[in-house]
C-alpha cells in the first residue's frame, strides 16, 4: 500500500512539475490544447498524412525541383 | 569483481532504458520527455554519445572527409554544449531556477530523429547514389524521401519544443522568444560551418 501511494504520490509530482500553458485568452488556449492533444500521443499519425499532403503540393506546383531538393538532402549527412 | 559487476549491470540498464526511450519518443513522446527530464543515469548520456560517435566513424569511410571522425565528433559536442549553454543561461536570466541536468538528457533524447536521419541518408547514399535524375523513378523516390525527411522535421521540432518545455518549466510564449534568439546566431553559425566542410547540415 505504501509503495502504490509513494508511486502515485511521484506520478502526481511528476505530472504537475510544470504549470500548464497560458497563450493569454481562452480561444487561444482552447485551440492550442486541441492541436497538442494530437501531437502528444503518436504524433506520426497527424504528421506524416500532413506531410504527404505538402509534398505532394510542392511537387505539382514547383515540378522538378523536388529533385534538386533531394541532391542537396541525400549529400547532406 | 563486485565492482565492475555493478558497471556493467549499469552499462546494460542504460541501454535498455536508452532503446526503451527511443521507442516509446515515437508513441508517447509528451509522457516520454517528461520522465527522461528527471533522469539522473549519464550511462545513458554516453550511449547516445557513443552511437553518434560510431556514425561518424561509419560516414568517414563512407564519404572522403577532410576531418577526422573525432575532430567532427569534437565539433559536434562543441554545437551541443554550447546550445545548451545558451538555453540554461537564458533561462536563469528570465528569472527560472532550472538544474543542469534536465537540459542534457531532454536535449540528447531530442538528438533521435537527427540520428536516425542522418544514419537512413547515409546508407540510403550506399543504396541509391545520388544525383537523382528527372525519370519517374526518380520523382517517386524524391517525394518518398521529402516526405520522410519533412516528418522527422516534425517530430525533431516537436521533441525540441518539449525538451525545451520540460528543462526551461517555461511557457510557449517564452519558448518561442528563447528558440528565435536561438535561431538567431544558429543559422550564420550553420552557413560557416557548411563553409568549412565540417557539417552540411547541421547535427543537432
Amino acid at each position: 500500500m505504501i509503495v502504490y501511494s509513494k508511486n502515485f504520490q511521484r506520478y502526481i509530482n511528476e505530472v504537475f512539475f510544470i504549470t500548464p500553458n497560458d497563450l493569454g485568452n481562452d480561444f487561444l488556449n482552447k485551440w492550442f490544447k486541441r492541436i497538442t492533444f494530437f501531437l502528444k500521443k503518436s504524433p506520426f499519425l497527424l504528421i506524416t498524412p500532413l506531410t504527404m499532403i505538402f509534398v505532394l503540393l510542392f511537387y505539382f506546383i514547383f515540378g522538378k525541383y523536388i529533385i534538386l531538393l533531394t541532391n542537396f538532402l541525400q549529400y547532406g549527412f | 569483481m563486485v565492482f565492475k559487476k555493478k558497471y556493467l549491470i549499469d552499462f546494460f540498464a542504460a541501454l535498455i532504458l536508452v532503446f526503451k526511450r527511443s521507442f516509446f519518443l515515437v508513441f508517447y513522446p509528451y509522457k516520454t520527455m517528461r520522465k527522461i527530464a528527471f533522469e539522473k543515469d549519464f550511462w545513458q548520456i554516453f550511449l547516445i554519445f557513443f552511437f553518434i560517435f560510431m556514425y561518424f566513424k561509419f560516414v568517414y569511410f563512407l564519404r572522403n572527409n577532410l576531418y577526422s571522425p573525432f575532430f567532427i565528433f569534437f565539433i559536434f559536442l562543441f554545437n551541443f554544449f554550447m546550445m545548451i549553454f545558451f538555453f540554461y543561461f537564458l533561462t536563469r536570466f528570465l528569472g527560472k531556477k532550472s538544474q543542469f541536468s534536465p537540459f542534457i538528457f531532454t536535449f540528447s533524447y531530442s538528438l533521435l530523429p537527427t540520428f536516425l536521419w542522418f544514419i537512413s541518408t547515409s546508407f540510403l547514399y550506399i543504396l541509391l547514389p545520388p544525383p537523382r535524375t528527372f525519370s519517374f523513378l526518380g520523382q517517386f523516390f524524391s517525394i518518398f524521401f521529402i516526405t520522410y525527411s519533412l516528418s522527422l522535421l516534425f517530430w525533431k521540432i516537436i521533441l525540441f519544443y518539449l525538451a525545451l518545455r520540460f528543462s526551461t518549466q517555461l511557457g510557449f510564449y517564452q519558448i518561442i522568444y528563447i528558440t528565435t534568439l536561438f535561431i538567431l546566431w544558429f543559422i550564420p553559425y550553420s552557413v560557416l560551418l557548411y563553409y568549412l566542410k565540417i557539417f552540411r547540415i547541421p547535427f543537432i
